[in-house]
């Protein structure tokens, strides 16, 4: 399938600390490996033998046992708990130092996909300082923001911002570009929210919430079944904390990211109420 | 000496007083809509979801409730969450997407 994908055209070969990878013409990074890396790890961890009906935590995320199925099924869309706790693994996997991503993907902050409802014109700034602030995400350099598109288009998509840069990196497994208005102006406005919040709450975030650039940096489709674009957006997700603009490999490896999210989160801790029991 | 050592109650009493409390209940959604509910402390929080979902006209199974960040099972009480007067449930609705 890759003659469908577009970031493989009008490429040329780069170096980086992860040996060569393809750079476009547009000067756009493609992140070539991601999929057989992900799908490269042994997963285990305490809990991997554990009933797999059982919830699994990923940080302050639980993962239950529908979401784990969705996982799990080749053909299943993905729900916000599989995008969540997906990135958030994710992270916490190419954070090891052992990693050459280690650096890259400390430098990401990862919103939750309810994120940019909670910075609607309702809610007030404890409200939404309440949710976010503990990716501390005035200290990093990507803000990495999942997007959900609700029904009838039921689609996930992805914004990487740069807020230094003033830039932010639009990810559509469809390679469309039609539907990015809405959500540009939804991010611009949490961004400047998270600006104002962080300010207001004594971290000092020094960015400028006009004048920035949106960029499409998937313009041909990468998905061409109706159930993945949940699992493309872990791909992307996954290519950006490992410092790149966006993934790039066969559609069919695609199932080597569903799989080694459902192994990945697997291994992680069973479930306990931490508070209450 | 204190006057709960002087007339310490039953243990019942004490019990009973719990159980049959009321306590108020803020359920805040993503967008920031709020709304109260008042409810006894022995109460299944199940109720006050089936009661939110009406309210808002949607599947409770397509809802998410959450108190301090993890997710509230159908056995839950107020009183076995130690919840307190005004604490806030936040609920989510299931976001869904594959095509």
């Amino acid at each position: 399938m890759a003659s469908t994908m577009g970031p493989q055209r009008n490429s040329k070969v780069a170096r980086s600390l992860f040996g060569d990878f393809r750079l476009r013409e547009d000067n756009l990074t493609v992140d070539e490996e991601v999929a057989s890396f992900l799908s490269s790890i042994h997963y285990a961890g305490p809990d991997s033998n554990g009933s797999p009906n059982l919830p699994r935590s990923v940080g302050k995320l639980v993962v239950d046992q529908e979401s784990s199925r969705l996982l799990n099924t080749p053909d299943a869309w993905l729900d916000d708990v599989c995008i969540n706790a997906g990135a958030s693994w994710l992270q916490r996997l190419l954070s090891d130092t052992a990693l050459p991503s280690c650096d890259t993907s400390r430098r990401c902050a990862i919103f939750n996909t309810h994120d940019l409802l909670r910075a609607g014109p309702s809610t007030t700034d404890e409200y939404l300082w309440r949710h976010v602030s503990a990716t501390q995400y005035w200290t990093k350099d990507v803000w990495v923001i999942p997007i959900h598109r609700p029904s009838p288009e039921s689609h996930w998509v992805l914004c990487v911002a740069h807020p230094h840069s003033h830039r932010m990196f639009l990810f559509d497994s469809f390679g469309q570009r039609h539907s990015w208005t809405r959500n540009i102006e939804d991010v611009m406005k949490l961004l400047t929210r998270l600006v104002l919040v962080a300010n207001r709450s004594g971290h000092p975030c020094r960015v400028i919430t006009e004048g920035w650039i949106a960029r499409p940096v998937c313009i041909k489709a990468m998905q061409t079944n109706g159930y993945d674009c949940g699992v493309w957006v872990l791909a992307a997700i996954a290519a950006t904390l490992r410092g790149f603009h966006v993934p790039g490999f066969p559609e069919g490896d695609i199932s080597k990211i569903r799989s080694a999210s459902y192994k990945g989160i697997l291994a992680q801790p069973i479930y306990t109420r931490v508070r209450h029991t | 000496m204190s006057d709960q050592e002087q007339n310490p109650p039953p243990q019942d009493e004490v019990k009973t007083e719990d159980v049959n409390a009321t306590i108020n209940i803020k359920v805040a959604s993503s967008t920031g809509e709020e709304i109260f509910f008042k409810i006894k402390r022995s109460t299944k929080l199940s109720k006050l979801q089936g009661a939110y979902a009406n309210k808002v006209g949607k599947d409770v199974g397509s809802i998410r409730f959450l108190y301090e960040g993890e997710r509230i099972n159908n056995d839950d009480t107020p009183a076995s969450l130690d919840m307190e007067d005004n604490d806030t449930i936040d609920v989510m609705v299931q976001q869904v997407g594959g095509c």
